[in-house]
C-alpha cells in the first residue's frame, strides 16, 4: 500500500460521519438512501462522504437498476491496522536496541 | 487521533536514559541517523533506509523538552504528520520509559463500544473474517 493511499485513508475515517456510515455498512450493504436515514445530514452530503470513501478504496458500489448500493471493500481497513502494528513493531524494535545500548554505556 | 502507547522498564537511572534520548550519537545508536539538538523548536532529521512508499527521511521538530521527565518531537514523513513523545518516570528499579505516537487520524473506526472488545482483535481478526465472508457471499 502507498504513502498516498494511507493518507486517503486516514482523511476517509478522520469524519465522524465516515465513521458511522462504515459502521453501518458492517451489517451489509446499503442505498445512499437507508445511508440518509441513519445519518441525520443531507442526501448530498452522504453522496460526499461516499465519495470519499470510494477514493479511499474503503467502500464499493454496486448498480442495481436505478439503484446504487454500497458495501465494504473486503481487507481495507485490515490493511489501515497493519500499518499500525508496523509502528508498535518499529518502536517496540526500537526499545529493545535502547536496552542493548544503556547496557553497552553502563561498562 | 489514535495512537500507539508503549511502556518499558528499564533498569537504569532516569539521567542515563535520558542521555540516550536526547544526545545525537547515541540516539543514532539505538534509534535513528539525526541531526537532533536538545533545544526547544530545533527543527532535525532522522535519516534511514527507504522503503516502498518511504524516502527514509522524518522531519520533526522539538516540542517540549523537560530534563529527566518528557522529550516530544513532531515526526513527520511524506503526508503523515504525527507526534512522538517520550515520557520517564524514575522508579525503585530504574526508569520506566513511555512511548506515545499520536495522530494516526482516527479514533474509532467502527465505533467505540466494539472497540472496547480491543480494536486489534476486531481490526486483526474479527472485521478481515467478516469481510472475507463478504467476499464469498
Amino acid at each position: 500500500m502507498s504513502k498516498t493511499q494511507h493518507t486517503d485513508l486516514f482523511k476517509a475515517i478522520a469524519d465522524e460521519n465516515r465513521r458511522v456510515i462504515l459502521t453501518t455498512l458492517l451489517s451489509g450493504e446499503q442505498s445512499v438512501q437507508s445511508l440518509t436515514d441513519v445519518l441525520s445530514v443531507s442526501q448530498p452530503a452522504v453522496s460526499q462522504h461516499i465519495k470519499v470513501l470510494q477514493t479511499a478504496g474503503l467502500i464499493r458500489c454496486r448498480k442495481d437498476g436505478r439503484q446504487r448500493f454500497y458495501a465494504l471493500v473486503p481487507h481495507s481497513l485490515s490493511e489501515l491496522s497493519d500499518w499500525l502494528e508496523t509502528f508498535e513493531l518499529f518502536w517496540e524494535d526500537r526499545l529493545d536496541a535502547l536496552e542493548t545500548h544503556l547496557k553497552t554505556t553502563t561498562q | 487521533m489514535s495512537k500507539i502507547v508503549i511502556t518499558r522498564s528499564l533498569n537504569f537511572p532516569a539521567a542515563q536514559v535520558w542521555d540516550a534520548l536526547t544526545d545525537s550519537h547515541q540516539l543514532s545508536n539505538w534509534l535513528m541517523e539525526n541531526d537532533f539538538k536538545p533545544i526547544l523548536g530545533r527543527q532535525f532529521q532522522f535519516k534511514t533506509d527507504p522503503a516502498p512508499g518511504f524516502d527514509g527521511r522524518v522531519n520533526c521538530e522539538v516540542l517540549d523538552i523537560t530534563p529527566q521527565s518528557r522529550l516530544s518531537f513532531s515526526w513527520a514523513s511524506g503526508n503523515f504528520n504525527s507526534t512522538v513523545r517520550f515520557d520517564l518516570q524514575e522508579t525503585s528499579n530504574g526508569t520506566d520509559l513511555t512511548i506515545t505516537h499520536d495522530g494516526f487520524g482516527f479514533k474509532d473506526i467502527i465505533g467505540k463500544t466494539i472497540l472496547k472488545a480491543g480494536w486489534k482483535k476486531l481490526l486483526g481478526q474479527k472485521l478481515p473474517s467478516h469481510l472475507s465472508e463478504l467476499e464469498m457471499a
